[in-house]
């Protein structure tokens, strides 16, 4: 097969898998104009060794590692400063209902305890926990043994759940809510 | 085995466990209340993660990524011309709003948390005691919806000939379902879970007219799904767990209607979408 009928295959499937990789690197980012930046970094590197792909392997697994692998390549490259913009503070102030905005507030402070975990803790919960991949499928991405990404992913998990508990926002809302 | 650790735990919830270990697990999380508040927990703070990333999957894609999937010269990246341009979106697109009834509907979660299946149990009585009495007289259509939740599971989401109402290309096979619902009943929304919605059949319950809605994920840790809402003669029965071979149950009654989740998913899992649907229904 030519370099490029080659392409055009990974092109297809890249544009396929674009949602997915976007939901990922904004998880890894924690900024959506990071992780879109991210994202075509990205499907530029997969283009270009588009002929390292092995057929018979997971197209999106393939993809979540190379989008990891500059994502770490950024972060040891530079000192990452997060943009909190994202314009939240007035969206708030609209006539959307209260009940919605504390949800949606709450689903923020959700990104934000993300945001705080160690990296490789953080890859690890967005490859199982939100995308849905299995330990082993992770673990590939990753290129570390799967029982090193189970035990990534349970400090995860336990700290993301320790930092919400600590937070106490989402019950705020909840109790907000219920009140209304 | 000793008491699950909380890595163990987490495995289970990820269906990540052998099967004599799900077992043991299972058996833990019956006889330990302490240790269904955990796992109640944990799926939670799993169900929120997933819900505050979802939004992103029904964004519509920027052109540059589009452009650089397809090996098209990339525009230089502005980020102020960004920032903008997600800005102006915010606004002007309406898709941006999937996301906030996706967050307003998981605050159902929370308000019903601790109020669950575990905690229904009735005091006094072991989990397995009141999973048995609770059986009584609903094994046979449990049996039914499960089995048929196999039988479409093997055949595959393709197979139109096992539903009555097709899913259609249009959306239109939804449209059908709501009107063979009961008339306050309307239609969940579980697009947020990821789940597809692939057909529906219809059925009669304890003489009552019901339908079994099939769905579909590409989520592995939930899993084909099967709902099965319909009508009721009989009196609130609080959410009520059961399995039948490797199918979990969880069924419930509420107000004149009868409702049942169906699927491999784990016990938080199901719980979880009980919840969900509670909320968007107000069936719990």
């Amino acid at each position: 097969m030519g370099r490029g009928a080659v392409s055009v295959s990974v092109s297809d499937q890249l544009i396929a898998v674009l949602p997915r990789m976007r939901r990922f690197a904004r998880g890894l980012t924690g900024s959506a104009v990071e992780a879109d930046d991210l994202v075509q970094a990205a499907c530029e590197r997969a283009l270009s060794r588009a002929h390292q792909f092995q057929e018979g392997t997971r197209f999106d697994s393939w993809m979540f590692r190379i989008v990891q692998t500059i994502w770490i390549d950024q972060l040891r490259a530079r000192d990452t400063r997060r943009e909190e913009e994202e314009a939240e503070g007035e969206r708030v102030g609209t006539d959307e209902p209260r009940r919605r905005v504390e949800a949606r507030l709450a689903l923020q402070e959700v990104r934000t305890a993300l945001s705080t975990l160690p990296p490789e803790q953080r890859a690890a919960l967005l490859l199982v926990t939100v995308d849905g991949l299995s330990y082993k499928e992770a673990a590939e991405v990753a290129e570390v043994p799967v029982g090193t990404i189970m035990s990534r992913l349970a400090r995860a998990r336990i700290a993301l759940q320790a930092r919400l508990d600590a937070g106490g926002g989402l019950l705020r809302s909840v109790d907000n809510a219920k009140a209304e | 085995m000793q008491r699950p650790s909380d890595e163990r735990l987490i495995a289970y919830l990820d269906n990540e466990v052998e099967e004599s270990e799900r077992v043991e697990i299972t058996a833990w999380l019956e006889r330990d209340a302490e240790l269904r508040e955990r796992a109640a927990r944990l799926s939670e703070s799993a169900a929120l993660l997933r819900s505050a990333f979802d939004e992103t999957l029904h964004e519509p894609l920027p052109e540059r990524l589009v452009a650089a999937a397809r090996g098209q010269t990339a525009e230089v990246v502005d980020l102020a011309a960004a920032r903008q341009r997600r800005w102006t979106r915010h606004f002007g697109d309406r898709r941006w709003w999937i996301g906030v009834p996706v967050a307003a509907s998981l605050l159902g979660l929370f308000v019903g948390t601790g109020v669950g299946y575990f905690a229904a149990n009735q005091p006094g009585l072991g989990g397995s005691q009141t999973v048995a009495n609770a059986n009584v007289g609903a094994g046979n259509w449990l049996d039914n919806i499960a089995g048929y939740h196999k039988l479409f599971v093997a055949a595959g989401s393709g197979n139109a000939g096992l539903v009555d109402i097709p899913a259609g290309d249009n959306g239109d096979g939804t449209h059908k379902v709501a009107q063979k619902l009961p008339s306050d009943i309307h239609l969940p929304n579980l697009k947020p879970w990821g789940l597809s919605f692939q057909g529906a059949r219809l059925l009669f319950i304890e003489g009552q007219p019901a339908t079994q809605l099939f769905y579909t994920t590409d989520n592995k840790a939930l899993g084909p799904l099967t709902l099965v809402i319909g009508n009721s003669s009989k009196g609130d029965l609080a959410p009520t767990f059961d399995h039948r071979d490797d199918v979990n149950l969880l069924y419930w009654r509420h107000h004149g209607h009868a409702y049942a989740l169906v699927g491999t998913a784990n016990i938080g899992y199901l719980w979880n979408l009980a919840n969900d649907i509670a909320y968007q229904l107000d069936a719990i």
